[in-house]
């Protein structure tokens, strides 16, 4: 059934995948090798690791305030979910199931924000802020993101899923339509949450821009913005071991998170990815 | 009493709608419409209020070198990225498709990178591309290959972008096509089989056309993508050398936050937004009705 | 049921009446509106915190902006001085550090804080940021602290390091961490070599550098010369050969440029020269944090950097190295650099008071020598190098005086108004000469464009 060719190429792209996984996790190996070591080892042999010592952790621990930087992350990511995840159930409730006037322009004007992420709009929405008086606070991080088209379309086309009789039977009983949400569609649509909560938790978790943008202060700063003022090299040139091991304190709990979490995470990427 | 029902229904209809319209209202139809404004003004920290000059912020980002230069490396960057990741990711996903322990850790190596953040990234590959003791000179001098400097050159800063930010989305699209081969039913193939059709067969004729609504979809993401992504700008190059490197959303954070420019980061953020409105009416008009073959 | 549907009805009403209201204030949100609210904003709140302050005994909390340096020594050094200054005043002033990444970084963050009415209260900028930060009007000037102190105060700080921090008779900042730029060489090479001592013009210089160069198998294992070159500060390094040559690339007026003077042409090929014509420096762009790593690994046999890494490299060379000040072709060797003390102008004069003893403290013999030991920066007063320890410190390690001896021989760095885009215009035009895509010539008639496009209207 397999021609010889076939098989040649089944060997050759085999072989490909296999090297190129390499190069892919080579980068990641290698970071790790050099945070661990002294840091006067570190242009030395590619993963000599003849001197493990944790001291690059403890010095980058003792020169940026990390531990208040995953207090902001974790603070910025949460309320963000929190809220996003309530004004999504509720709109994509109402485009699934209800019907209203004006729902078809409504519909289109959601779809805008598809294509115009915040994420572009730094400029006019730096001056919004900066109008309301909130720069440099962890609600001006968040604010933008209130509210996702994105979570909201994933959300509608799990609702429209549910069975219209279920609502119709839930009436009968003379359940609230506040009733029929929580007891019947969103406890249905639980997959699609854990999908959302992963994706945009993981999404903010690594944001970077809009944070570096309208935070000052190190108790505002999430991790990927202290990184990269971390990182920031000044006269005295650059720290590759320290810089690393701090690089490390931001990546590493996503991470471990996802390698202990890996079926849930891909499942839920894949989830967020079919629409 | 029918009458009623309806207009209850109406009512909860724009109350559920009402907290997320709020929020699209403030952060993205207000400064989109605020950006167009302040793009008909000269505006910048020595004039606040601002003066009426037109079309001249307009004028002058055509005029402008870098700005051409800002445009011309984006759209460089998108045909980079965008062809080869989604090339890449279908590969993975068509290879790794079968549920096996190494396929699951192979899955895992590829897909790593997207829940890392880009500025992360950046300084790993900070220290791949470091010319002296980096990862590429060292695999470079192993190899007998020439010494690149990649972030040196303003040859070399574009690929060295490409390459990082293939690495880094790849395997996320990847994710996409798995799903997408999920959805094709078992039995197409089984019956391609029967017929003793070659692999190569089965993925020109069965897999890859199956597999187009997914890929238009990674097309539009890897597009929007190439044009919202440059946190590792700031910790790799800003921008450099001689604006090799820079960015749209790059050149307006410049201008808007270095250099106090609102009225020019105001234009760009227009131009900007144009060009993402031209990729979706792309999806609209042109893919959406290829899908249907 | 009935009851609970007449609620909903009622919140229902609530939130429409509110979605009303929020988008007719959004509509009626011109900029100008919107600007009278935020400035009787920032009114009240003024009068807030000043009210404040009178009825209580707070200590004044003081935002301190910095820049941030990776070689940890150093930030913490800071944080030092900070705490002793905080304990020193314990119940009257606190002085907060942030740390905000690079001198470029430090600015744009201090500049949008200030523009959202939450300005810090005293920060290091570059000397060189004086435009910006007096155009903006975010700055308060200095005269009056300073006419409150003896005059043996200002007397008691070196002329050069206080150039180019007056505008309209009015001073704006006192130095703070300052350098100049200092040839490193690796004494051991040098002498190996036949070469007898540091070069002082740029004839000595290329020889010199020739002779150092080593090769093996045509390939060059170890340089005569790095310079760091290239990115957003690629000006800096690139200075002090139009200086050597005799030009000044501003007015002191800060308003024109001479980028495409022929001696800075002159200037800048010769320094393209080393690279291409004599190959004592390699070609392309060399990092700025790249260059003392290479000169400690013995890559190369000299090297041009700030006097801000001498600690560094001491602490870290495994060989005799030496300093000199820069080879010059008849005029000023170096320029200056490095960051000046700035306090702002939109806080309460509680805060500039405390600002003022603050950066009292901090050039107060005792800190200036101490940090001029722990870093290399040149101690900014005469009397910090009469203290005992930076005395007995020159004395058993005489590099530590040449950056200060330098400043005879120094020039005031490249600053105007708009002072982010005519730097920028300029350093994009060095990488384009360095990585080779335009001639000396064509790429600083460009960088004279753009500059003087930049300038416009000052």
């Amino acid at each position: 059934m397999n021609t010889t060719k076939d098989k040649i190429i089944h060997v050759f792209s085999t072989a490909c995948i296999i090297l190129l996984s390499f190069v892919w996790i080579i980068p990641l190996m290698w970071s790790i090798s050099i945070a661990f070591r002294p840091a006067n080892d570190v242009y030395k042999g590619l993963f000599d690791i003849s001197g493990i010592t944790f001291e690059n952790f403890v010095n980058a621990w003792n020169e940026a305030p990390f531990g208040s930087y995953y207090i902001a992350t974790i603070i910025i990511v949460v309320g963000i979910l929190c809220v996003q995840l309530v004004t999504s159930v509720l709109a994509a409730y109402a485009f699934a199931r209800l019907e209203f006037l004006g729902k078809n322009v409504l519909f289109v004007l959601f779809i805008v924000q598809l294509m115009i992420p915040a994420d572009v709009l730094i400029a006019p929405n730096y001056e919004i802020i900066s109008d309301f008086g909130l720069i440099d606070t962890k609600i001006a991080v968040m604010l933008p993101y209130f509210a996702s088209a994105f979570s909201i379309f994933l959300l509608r086309q799990t609702f429209k899923q549910v069975p219209i009789e279920f609502d119709e039977s839930a009436k009968m009983e003379g359940a609230s339509m506040w009733n029929i949400l929580t007891k019947i569609y969103i406890p249905m649509a639980k997959p699609t949450l854990t999908a959302l909560t992963l994706t945009v938790g993981s999404f903010h978790w690594n944001n970077y821009l809009w944070p570096l943008i309208v935070t000052n202060s190190e108790e505002n700063r999430p991790l990927t913005v202290g990184l990269s003022v971390f990182s920031a090299s000044s006269e005295s040139g650059a720290n590759w071991a320290t810089v690393t091991a701090g690089m490390l304190f931001v990546i590493l709990p996503l991470l471990i998170a996802f390698i202990i979490f890996q079926r849930q995470f891909i499942n839920s990427f894949m989830h967020a990815g079919l629409k | 009493m029918f009458k009623k029902q309806t207009l209850k229904v109406n009512m909860y209809g724009y109350l559920f709608l009402l907290p997320a319209l709020i929020f699209l209202i403030l952060f993205t139809y207000y400064p989109t419409l605020l950006s167009i404004h302040d793009s008909f003004y000269l505006k910048d920290n020595l004039r606040p209020e601002g003066a009426f000059v037109g079309l001249d912020n307009y004028k002058y980002l055509l005029q402008d070198d870098v700005f051409q230069k800002v445009l011309w490396n984006n759209l460089i960057f998108a045909i980079g990225t965008v062809p080869t990741s989604i090339m890449l990711a279908m590969f993975m996903a068509v290879k790794l498709n079968k549920v096996t322990r190494i396929n699951q850790w192979m899955k895992t190596s590829y897909f790593y990178p997207t829940v890392i953040p880009l500025v992360a990234v950046a300084n790993i590959w900070l220290f791949i591309y470091q010319p002296d003791f980096g990862l590429y000179t060292r695999f470079a001098d192993f190899f007998g290959l020439p010494d690149i400097p990649w972030l040196q050159s303003e040859l070399w800063v574009m690929p060295a972008m490409i390459i990082l930010t293939i690495w880094k989305e790849a395997g996320f699209f990847m994710i996409f096509f798995l799903a997408g081969l999920q959805n094709i039913p078992n039995h197409i193939y089984e019956s391609a089989s029967m017929e003793g059709a070659s692999n190569g067969y089965v993925f020109r004729k069965l897999t890859f056309p199956l597999l187009m609504p997914t890929t238009l979809f990674v097309f539009i993401i890897a597009l929007t993508n190439s044009v919202k992504t440059v946190d590792h700008i700031f910790v790799m190059t800003e921008g450099g050398p001689n604006n090799a490197s820079n960015l749209i959303l790059y050149y307006i954070y410049q201008n808007r936050f270095t250099f106090g420019d609102i009225g020019i980061a105001a234009t760009a953020s227009v131009i900007l937004i144009v060009v993402l409105l031209a990729i979706s009416l792309i999806n609209f008009f042109v893919l959406d009705r290829k899908i249907h073959y | 049921m009935k009851t609970n549907n007449k609620s909903l009805f009622a919140l229902v009403f609530v939130l429409l009446l509110t979605l009303f209201t929020i988008t007719a204030c959004g509509s009626s949100e011109d900029a100008s509106s919107s600007e009278d609210e935020t400035k009787s904003e920032e009114a009240n709140k003024e009068t807030e915190e000043a009210s404040e302050e009178v009825s209580s005994d707070k200590p004044v909390e003081l935002e301190f902006y910095y820049p941030v340096s990776v070689g940890g020594a150093i930030a913490e050094k800071v944080e030092s001085y900070v705490e002793q200054f905080n304990q020193q005043n314990e119940g009257k002033i606190v002085v907060n550090p942030v740390f905000a990444g690079s001198y470029a970084d430090t600015l744009t963050k201090a500049k949008t804080a200030t523009e959202a009415g939450n300005s810090p209260d005293l920060g290091i900028f570059l000397q060189t940021d004086i435009f910006d930060l007096t155009d903006l009007d975010y700055v308060e000037p200095v005269d009056e602290f300073i006419a409150q102190e003896d005059e043996s105060f200002i007397d008691d700080f070196y002329p050069a390091l206080l150039d180019g921090s007056e505008i309209g008779g009015k001073r704006y900042s006192l130095p703070f961490q300052r350098s100049t730029q200092v040839l490193y060489y690796n004494k051991e090479v040098l002498k190996e070599a036949g070469v007898e001592k540091a070069p002082e013009t740029w004839d000595e210089l290329v020889e010199a550098g020739q002779k150092l160069v080593k090769e093996e198998n045509g390939e060059v294992t170890r340089w005569g010369l790095q310079v760091p070159m290239g990115g957003p500060m690629g000006y800096w390094n690139i200075q002090p050969f139009a200086l050597q040559n005799g030009v000044e690339l501003a007015n002191p007026e800060g308003t024109e440029v001479a980028f495409n003077d022929a001696k800075t042409i002159e200037a800048v090929q010769f320094f393209y020269d080393l690279a291409h014509e004599h190959k004592i420096m390699p070609e392309g762009p060399q990092g700025w944090g790249d260059i003392p790593t290479n000169f400690l690994a013995g890559n190369t046999a000299m090297m041009v950097h700030s006097t801000g890494s001498l600690t560094n490299v001491k602490e870290k060379a495994e060989f005799d190295f030496g300093v000199s000040m820069l080879p010059t072709n008849g005029g000023d060797r170096t320029n200056l650099g490095g960051g000046n003390l700035y306090i702002f102008k939109d806080i309460p004069q509680e805060n500039k008071d405390a600002a003022w003893e603050f950066i009292k403290f901090l050039t107060s013999p005792e800190i200036a020598a101490d940090w001029s030991m722990a870093s290399g920066y040149i101690g900014v007063t005469k009397s910090a190098y009469e203290t005992p320890e930076l005395k007995a410190y020159v004395e058993e390690f005489p590099e530590a005086a040449v950056a200060r001896d330098q400043l005879e021989e120094a020039g005031a760095e490249l600053a105007t108004h708009n002072n982010g885009k005519v730097t920028r215009a300029f350093s994009d035009e060095i990488d384009a000469v360095i990585t080779g895509s335009k001639s000396v010539e064509d790429a600083m008639n460009d960088a004279q464009e753009n500059a003087e496009r930049a300038l416009k209207g000052f």
